[in-house]
């Protein structure tokens, strides 16, 4: 109900209705309703993309969205969501809201012989109305009950206590008991057992991966991604770490835009799937340490500085309710134990899907994310490090860089001195998401246009046999530097690649290929005795295997080695969600995994600047 | 006049056999120290400044001209000594503290010392105290910092202030950079002049020293 000073706002055409207090911005209203009004800033209003129509009471336009918003525009009442404020009663048309299908998640991973058993389950109990005289408390005749059944409890939820005199008599005694583990946490009336959901939430720095699972029949229900809104607070984790130590409160707002996002994608994810917000017991989190530290409101502040202690490895065990995450109030949510400081339970639920720590030869898994993760095992040793790459695979200091959304360029190939590329969706292109760079990048390579270097070589310079239409993509681009043209979005902008952006590419590569080579020396062997590698991201398409050595992420080995798993963290997720057995090999793979913190290798710099070419011969020779 | 193209050439290429041999040479023939560093050394790393800020050459080229040009720097030095030149300025460089990032500092060194200044590295995760105290050894005229990471800025910060409080602020430049840092932060802090690139850094110690002097 509307309170005083409280506006009332419905949103098409979602057809969402909230009461809010005077003065709320309309991107945080909608994201209250569990619409997420994308942009590029995050919200600091710089990139115009958060365009609402306001159909009735809208305040006057701001500043900002007079510089950033066309007369034509204004006056058909088009707003910035992030600039204007509610100030009455108002309608708000959303047209840039993303749909699922035009996010593109890379959901396949290895989910091998990971049997349907989770830790939460429903089972049907039912008793016999009590008889006078005989032994009648209602809450301990149905632990009873369970444990004839086989399911042994050893601890409650208190509120079942409550709640079982009533579910009992209005349901002829039969109800739904929902454990978890050991523990009673809810009873429902009847029997409710075929109805049962989990949702997995991948927290990365900068895009946020969920999923829907049916845990009676095992099938994913749905599957949705967003942008991080914390990035308005600091693109990469130190900079959000910089944000809890910098400002008080800095801890408590990054929180509540995590947890109000996860809500808002579980409340679309349900809508999509068909089902009640109840119906789902189970969250499991997994994310970075810093991010995962942050959704469970523990501060990370430490990790900002030498020695980087993280206040928390986990795994945690809690009540959903108690951080505000709106699934059933009774529901649970599961943190996956961390591994190291800048190793987070991302990288844990890589590791539960693969088998690395079980195969006698050495296998390497790299998750290129912001942080490159990467981890290298046998049956003997499971070892991991982080080596800072920055956010270039997920588009972020790129200047057409998008994350993997519609539009993106996600695929790119040059075929007789041809471009050709294409896009998530088929949609007009609006950028290049990390695939779609490495392609590109990888592409021009291999024709000669870009060097080992990594200079966009002068079309002038070339010997006019080596010049092919290929040269026609190099441009001038900023100050005296070139860049490739890769396609014209209208008559005054092209989407590019300019040499800047291949120097951010070369710097990701690089941090990641001296971590590898840091933790191939440690367990002393050669690239050659590497059985397989796994390459997890969440940059879009399948990267190639020769892309893969081509930028030389990893020395020389057959590329029938190399298998890219997509976003395996999600995964790996679902997999401690759909299983026990799962959930206990990632806290047994949390115990004994060893850590090497890169920063205090001595060998790591000579690595990085060696990596930061492309070890290619090109087609054509050097300038 | 003695060619100095080709000398020049071997910095931008990091011809390191051939600057030792070019910079011998000139001196065989009887060319002076300071004209061989002025027309030689420091118009070839001018190129190579310029080449790095147009994006046409990265770290490991620098890094490779670097090693060209600090043969022929050895060479020269003994030399330039005895006879009295005097570099540019003296510079005293180094990451913050916190911060063990390098990279990026040793370019802008590499850029400085190809410029004609005298470097002192501090190296790196440098304590305000040990600033202070290093400038006051070495008698640096501009002191540079460095700091890549967000968390480490604030020690820009504390370095200033350190010599606010020793009372030595007015007898040194601060010059600041690292990719975090901005014009904008320079000016809060109270430093003296802020640079984007190592290119940029050249530019700024001599208006810098320029003004001082
Ligand atoms: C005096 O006047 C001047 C004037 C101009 C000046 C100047 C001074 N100083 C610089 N300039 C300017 O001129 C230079 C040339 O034009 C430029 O210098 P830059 O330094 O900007 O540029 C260099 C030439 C090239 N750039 C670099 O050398 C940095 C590259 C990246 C990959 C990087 C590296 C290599 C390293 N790292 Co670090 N590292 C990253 C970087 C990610 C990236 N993609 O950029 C960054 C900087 N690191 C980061 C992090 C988080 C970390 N790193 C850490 C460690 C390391 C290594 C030791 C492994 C290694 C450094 C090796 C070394 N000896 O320097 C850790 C901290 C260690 C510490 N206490 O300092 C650790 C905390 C991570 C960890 N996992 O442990 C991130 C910082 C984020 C932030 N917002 O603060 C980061 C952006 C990567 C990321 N994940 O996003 C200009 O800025």
């Amino acid at each position: 109900m509307k309170k005083e000073n409280q506006h009332k706002i419905i949103f098409l055409p979602a057809n969402r209705t909230g009461y809010f207090e005077h003065g709320i911005t309309v991107r945080d209203a909608a994201l209250e309703l569990g619409i997420i009004i994308e942009s590029d800033c995050a919200g600091i209003g710089s990139c115009a993309k958060c365009k609402v129509e306001i159909k009735q009471g809208a305040d006057s336009p701001t500043i900002v969205e007079q510089q950033l918003l066309t007369p034509d525009e204004l006056k058909k009442g088009v707003r910035l969501a992030c600039q204007s404020s509610v100030s009455a009663d108002c309608m708000c048309l959303v047209r840039t809201t993303l749909k699922p299908e035009e996010v593109r998640i890379m959901t396949e991973g290895l989910l091998t012989d990971i049997d349907l058993n989770p830790d939460i389950q429903k089972v049907l109990v039912q008793i016999t109305p009590a008889q006078l005289g005989e032994k009648y408390f209602d809450f301990e005749r149905i632990i009873e009950s369970l444990q004839h059944q086989g399911y042994g409890i050893s601890d409650y939820d208190f509120q079942v206590t409550r709640d079982v005199a009533r579910t009992l008599r209005t349901n002829d005694y039969r109800i739904t008991a929902v454990i978890e583990r050991e523990r009673l946490i809810a009873v429902e009336p009847g029997d409710t057992t075929q109805v049962l959901y989990g949702v997995v939430v991948d927290i990365g720095t900068t895009t946020v991966a969920i999923k829907l699972v049916n845990l009676v029949t095992g099938d994913v229900a749905a599957v949705n991604s967003a942008a991080n809104p914390q990035a308005a607070h600091g693109a990469d984790v130190v900079s959000r770490l910089n944000y809890i130590i910098q400002h008080p409160g800095g801890l408590k707002r990054l929180n509540q835009l995590i947890i109000k996002l996860i809500n808002a994608l579980i409340r679309n994810l349900a809508d999509e799937a068909g089902i009640k917000l109840d119906m789902i017991y189970k969250i499991v989190l997994a994310g970075n340490t810093v991010m995962q530290h942050i959704a469970l409101n523990i501060d990370p502040r430490h990790l900002a500085h030498k020695p980087y202690a993280p206040a928390f490895q986990g795994p945690a065990t809690l009540a959903a309710v108690s951080l505000g995450i709106k699934i059933n109030p009774h529901g649970i949510c599961y943190a996956i134990p961390n591994l190291a400081c800048f190793v987070g339970s991302d990288i844990t639920s890589v590791l539960t899907i693969l088998a690395l720590d079980k195969q006698d030869e050495f296998q390497l898994a790299i998750d290129m994310g912001t942080n490159g993760e990467m981890v290298i095992g046998s049956k003997d040793r499971l070892l991991c490090c982080s080596s800072p790459a920055g956010p270039a695979w997920e588009g972020a200091c790129i200047t057409w860089g998008v994350r993997a959304v519609y539009g993106a360029i996600e695929r790119a190939e040059i075929e007789n001195d041809e471009l050709h590329f294409r896009t998530i969706g088929d949609g007009d292109p609006v950028g290049i998401c990390g695939s779609g760079l490495i392609d590109i990048v990888c592409e021009f390579l291999r024709a000669g246009v870009i060097d080992k270097s990594g200079r966009i070589l002068n079309p002038v310079q070339l010997p006019t046999d080596k010049i092919s239409r290929l040269t026609d993509f190099v441009a001038g681009g900023k100050n005296g530097s070139r860049e490739l043209k890769i396609t014209e979005i209208d008559n005054s902008n092209s989407i590019t690649v300019s040499q800047d952006d291949i120097r951010e590419i070369q710097l990701a590569k690089g941090a990641i290929a001296a971590g590898v080579s840091i933790l191939i020396a440690e367990v002393n062997i050669s690239p050659d005795d590497i059985a397989a590698v796994y390459i997890a991201g969440a940059f879009g398409n399948h990267i190639r295997a020769q892309d893969v050595l081509d930028l030389g992420l990893i020395a020389k080995i057959s590329p029938e080695k190399i298998k890219f798993i997509g976003n395996a963290a999600l995964t790996g997720a679902e997999a401690i969600l759909r299983s026990g057995k799962a959930r206990e090999r990632a806290e047994q793979i949390a115990k004994k995994i060893e850590y090497i913190e890169i920063a205090d290798e001595p060998a790591f710099q000579d690595s990085f600047v060696e990596s930061l070419h492309f070890p290619i011969e090109s087609k054509r020779s050097e300038s | 006049m003695t060619n100095y193209n080709e000398l020049q050439e071997c910095i931008i290429k990091g011809n390191r056999i051939k600057a030792r041999e070019l910079t011998q040479e000139c001196l065989d023939n009887g060319n002076p120290a300071k004209e061989i560093l002025d027309e030689g050394l420091i118009p070839g790393m001018a190129v190579v400044g310029k080449k790095f800020q147009d994006g046409e050459y990265f770290i490991p080229e620098m890094l490779v001209s670097a090693r060209a040009l600090n043969i022929g720097l050895g060479i020269l030095k003994p030399l330039l000594e005895a006879s009295d030149v005097k570099p540019v300025a003296k510079v005293l460089v180094g990451t913050v503290k916190g911060d063990i990032h390098d990279i990026g500092k040793n370019l802008v060194a590499i850029m400085l010392r190809g410029s004609g200044f005298e470097i002192i590295d501090a190296g790196v995760d440098v304590s305000p105290e040990k600033f202070v105290q290093m400038a006051k050894e070495s008698g640096a005229d501009i002191l540079g910092l460095s700091a890549l990471l967000t968390t480490t800025m604030t020690a820009m910060k504390d370095t200033v202030d350190a010599f606010q409080a020793d009372g030595s602020r007015d007898k040194i430049k601060i010059m600041i950079g690292g990719a975090p840092v901005t014009t904008d932060y320079a000016e809060k802090i109270g430093a003296d002049g802020y640079a984007p690139n190592a290119a940029i850094a050249v530019e700024m110690a001599k208006t810098l020293v320029g003004g001082s002097r």
